[in-house]
């Protein structure tokens, strides 16, 4: 005889409203092997609980049935209380009568508390055959990795070698800052992002905990939360960073010039090239596409020039292995190509220019040295307009979300305008304007009172090069007339898109993206900053658009995230996982390839199949797919569950 | 080469006789085999979509039927029938659509595809044979498209309607250069041109003066509202062709009777193109 005791959940009025709580009790004083039925208003509060606690210390119970809400809501509780009066926490099951009962049959009442019994009667059978299982425990590799070198990233790794960890700092591009590094003055503030960005970048560059790896990519990500395996691929500079003392005179004697990328096609580079002044670090890379050796097979200048002779025209890509216990995807954004909105004439019309590239026009580092003259003539334009939401919020030609940023930056863009050109006049065309952060609607009030911005609510049609104008055609839905601008430039406030590769990075971290490429939060109000992958963690606008404020805010939510796991002295993990009958095994190798998470692999020795239990996740699908039924999950036996079948039946 | 079922509408009868006698030349030069929808009706225009819906998906979906029997796919050369023939198409993609047009009309053994007269030329097959007679000409050309070739884009799903190319695509396969300019896809004020001709007067002088400003000596259209507009409405004596007519000169084939149907004098710019055999 087992003593089981049963407990009766009326969740208020959630679960006694529908089902006769008193019957079901009834039904269960002296039913085989329950010591004791019983029932109470709130099971999850504290008198509920001591309940709980005292039957099982006064009876002797060996096992406990809840019958209450769905176990994602207080499994844990109740498990947690068995466990402090003695009981193992694994011989406590829950008996879903609210959502898969009471929520469903509230007009059937007499069948509700038919289907309570028997709900209840089946986790009894469970319970029975249920072992005392313990908690599995290993190693965490106290390393952080961390994807992207933008001010997400760098706010991470910082965030996390102050505390003490090792972190390996990646990057794609040759030096660290991203996107922030390019912007001029930032919103609501207006100071200067450089000088915001720089002293983090150095902290960064110079930490004695945070291992930069830039002109770097993850190649390869193997492992499980605590221990994950990973390749990076460092991409030959063609420099030896090693030697190098960044003099810059590779740079000032190199004679080939082509678009730069961190001016957005603005301004020109050279063939070797570091990103911007402020680089970190401060090291060339010789660009093979537009390096003149490279392509014609001459030149060697920088070769020549250079006076520690760093120079390597043979370097090659090298792979790197590394460990680390948890790593933050920090990846950032792109902005919409210039062909998806053929009718402004972006990408067509030289004075048609994105957000980005105002930003290097009005940057002091940037191609006109901080001037505002537009990119067609150098002419200091007299007339500019600003368009919002192009390709956001737009599901038919872009995409459907907000890009969250643009009626800021834009709103900004026009203000830092009027700054510098005071006769000029500043058009914003927008839907509504979304200030929704701290300083945010004051800005924007006082950019349309003080500083004498037009605010236009409407829609631009088209884009039309006249002369040496760009005429605007639009539309003032509040005064219901058309408009039209004959404009000097025209700038796009173009919809924010995940980085290039992000899906790619996704299915190398078996980590979940979204349709359009964003990481997918574990859930979007309690876990923000999760990713679906345990040990993967997400900041800035690698998971949605976001401005530079929420952006840190996350890369320190994600940065404590991986703290609170580094401050554990060892993974715990849930035994409810996949075992193997090795008397039944004979190792075919189809639960390996069925497998979702590479937990399971050949004992080529034994030839039998093993589970790594770090990864299993108990879904499952090795039980089902193993052809001797070696295959079977703790405490979920096939013999369990038929036994539970056949009591219902 | 290619057998097609022909739709030529009623336009192309009357007031554009010039664009389906083009047309017809061009097929039959070019050895495309091609059969008119039995029996075929007015598709509608733009008067029954004013007065009667039901009555507007009718009428097209009716030569649909017809062409049904046919083997092959329907070409369309005006704007307006092919939009209207769309329509009729999607309103058949659901079940439940597709049986209340059948009450009236019949069972559809099949729904026949439906394109653009212009997606004939871009074929590569008929590309090649076009490039074969290239025109050397220094004449420019504006390519205007319209709206009823491109919208409604989920409907249509034919060309990007803010960057369309098939004509631009044929007449460069010919050898004649044709300018960038913005308003290829601009409205020209369609049928308002009975009901509201200033509107359309200030839409068409729009479109005239980017043609000109971007350089170009005639006009090259695909439908025949249009042409008619561009070439009524106009200040200016900017001829308008159908881009079947130019395919005729290209060919040799093109005959006087074709011109004397303009409103604007297109005599100078067919004897510069014809200069270029």
């Amino acid at each position: 005889m087992k003593k089981i005791g049963l407990f009766i959940c009326h969740c208020g009025s959630n679960i006694a409203g529908t089902i006769d709580i008193p019957e079901v009790k009834k039904f269960f004083s002296g039913y085989d092997d329950i010591e004791i039925s019983d029932d109470y208003k709130y099971m999850c509060s504290e008198p509920g609980q001591k309940k709980l606690r005292d039957a099982i210390v006064d009876r002797q119970l060996d096992g406990v049935v809840v019958a209450c809400c769905s176990p994602r809501m207080h499994e844990i509780t109740f498990r947690n209380a068995a466990q402090s009066a003695g009981l193992n926490p694994y011989k406590v099951e829950i008996a879903n009568i609210r959502e898969q009962c009471s929520w469903v049959h509230q007009k059937e009442k007499g069948k509700a508390t038919e289907k309570a019994i028997d709900i209840i009667k089946t986790m009894i059978e469970k319970v029975k055959r249920d072992e005392p299982l313990k908690p599995i425990e290993f190693e965490i590799t106290k390393r952080a990795l961390v994807i992207g070198g933008g001010i997400a990233g760098i706010t991470a790794a910082v965030d996390i070698a102050n505390a003490g960890y090792e972190v390996i700092l990646v990057e794609r591009r040759h030096s660290i800052g991203g996107k922030m590094l390019e912007l001029s003055e930032t919103f609501p503030t207006l100071d200067c992002a450089q000088c915001t960005l720089t002293p983090k970048t150095v902290e960064a560059g110079r930490h004695p905990k945070i291992k930069l790896m830039v002109y770097s990519e993850v190649e390869e990500v193997k492992g499980y939360i605590g221990n994950f395996d990973i390749k990076i691929r460092r991409k030959a500079s063609f420099v030896d960073w090693n030697k190098c003392t960044g003099c810059g005179l590779c740079q000032e004697k190199c004679p080939t010039k082509t678009e730069s990328e961190f001016d957005h096609g603005l301004g020109e580079r050279k063939a070797i090239y570091t990103l911007s002044p402020q680089a970190v670090p401060n090291k060339p890379i010789i660009d093979k596409n537009s390096c003149r050796f490279f392509r014609e097979g001459k030149c060697r200048v920088c070769e020549k020039v250079c006076p520690v002779q760093a120079i390597n025209y043979e370097m090659k890509d090298e792979i790197v292995e590394e460990k680390v216990g948890a790593i933050v995807v920090a990846t950032g954004y792109e902005i919409l190509e210039t062909d998806k909105i053929p009718e402004y004439g972006y990408g067509i019309y030289k004075d048609v220019i994105d957000g980005l590239q105002f930003e290097r026009l009005n940057s002091a580092s940037g191609p006109t040295a901080g001037e505002i003259r537009r990119p067609s003539d150098g002419k200091i334009p007299k007339e500019v307009v600003f368009i919002k939401c192009v390709g956001s919020r737009d599901p038919e030609k872009g995409i459907p979300y907000c890009s969250r940023i643009c009626c800021m930056y834009l709103g900004k863009h026009a203000r830092l305008y009027k700054h510098k050109v005071p006769d000029g006049q500043a058009y914003l065309f927008y839907m509504d304007i979304r200030s929704f952060g701290k300083g945010y609607e004051e800005f924007i009030q006082q950019s349309m009172e003080e500083a004498n911005l037009l605010y236009i609510r409407g829609r631009v049609a088209r884009i039309m090069q006249e002369g040496d104008k760009l005429v605007v055609w639009g539309v003032d839905t509040l005064s219901g007339r058309k408009v039209e601008i004959k404009a000097d430039m025209v700038v796009l406030g173009t919809a924010v898109l995940p980085s290039k590769g992000a899906a790619e990075l996704g299915k190398i971290l078996r980590a979940a993206t979204d349709e359009y490429g964003f990481f997918s939060e574990a859930h979007i109000k309690l876990k923000p900053v999760e990713s679906m992958t345990g040990g993967i963690y997400l900041a800035g606008c690698a998971q949605s658009p976001k401005d530079i404020p929420d952006t840190v805010a996350q890369a320190g939510a994600a940065a404590a995230k991986v703290l609170s796991l580094f401050g554990q002295e060892k993974m715990i993990q849930e035994p409810l996982i996949a075992c193997v009958d090795y008397d039944l095994c004979s190792g075919c190798g189809v639960c390996v390839v069925a497998c979702p998470f590479d937990a399971r692999m050949l004992d080529q020795e034994e030839r039998i199949s093993i589970v790594n239990e770090a990864l299993c996740q108990g879904c499952g699908a090795c039980v089902s797919a193993c052809p001797n039924k070696a295959c079977q999950l703790k405490n979920a036996s096939p013999k369990t569950y038929i036994a539970m079948v056949d009591k219902y039946l | 080469m290619k057998r097609i079922i022909y739709y030529p509408g009623c336009t192309l009868h009357s007031t554009a006789y010039e664009y389906g006698n083009s047309t017809e030349a061009v097929l039959k030069h070019l050895g495309i085999e091609f059969e008119e929808i039995p029996d075929w009706n007015c598709c509608g225009a733009a008067s029954a979509k004013s007065l009667n819906h039901r009555l507007s998906i009718l009428l097209p979906a009716r030569n649909l039927r017809n062409a049904a029997d046919l083997a092959g796919d329907v070409y369309v050369p005006c704007a307006g029938c092919y939009n209207n023939l769309m329509k009729a198409k999607k309103a058949m993609e659901n079940e439940e659509g597709r049986e209340e047009i059948e009450k009236k009309l019949g069972k559809f053994h099949r729904i026949p595809e439906v394109y653009p007269l212009m997606n004939l030329f871009i074929d590569d097959k008929v590309l090649k044979k076009l490039s074969e007679n290239k025109l050397n000409t220094d004449v420019k050309i504006a390519c205007y498209y319209g709206c009823a070739f491109l919208r409604p884009e989920e409907i249509l799903q034919n060309e990007n309607p803010e960057l369309p190319k098939s004509i631009d695509t044929i007449l460069n396969t010919l050898g004649v250069h044709t300018v960038e300019w913005p308003l290829k896809s601009f409205c020209c004020g369609g049928d308002l041109s009975l009901a509201s001709s200033d509107i359309v007067s200030v839409l068409v002088e729009k479109i005239l003066i980017y043609a000109i400003e971007a350089g170009a000596s005639a006009i090259v259209t695909a439908c025949p509202l249009c042409q008619a507009n561009l070439e009524m409405r106009q200040k200016t004596k900017m001829p308008v062709f159908y881009f079947t007519e130019i395919i005729g000169i290209a060919l040799g084939i093109d005959e006087n009777k074709w011109w004397k149907k303009h409103l604007v004098d297109p005599g100078n710019v067919v004897s510069k193109l014809k200069g270029g055999r």
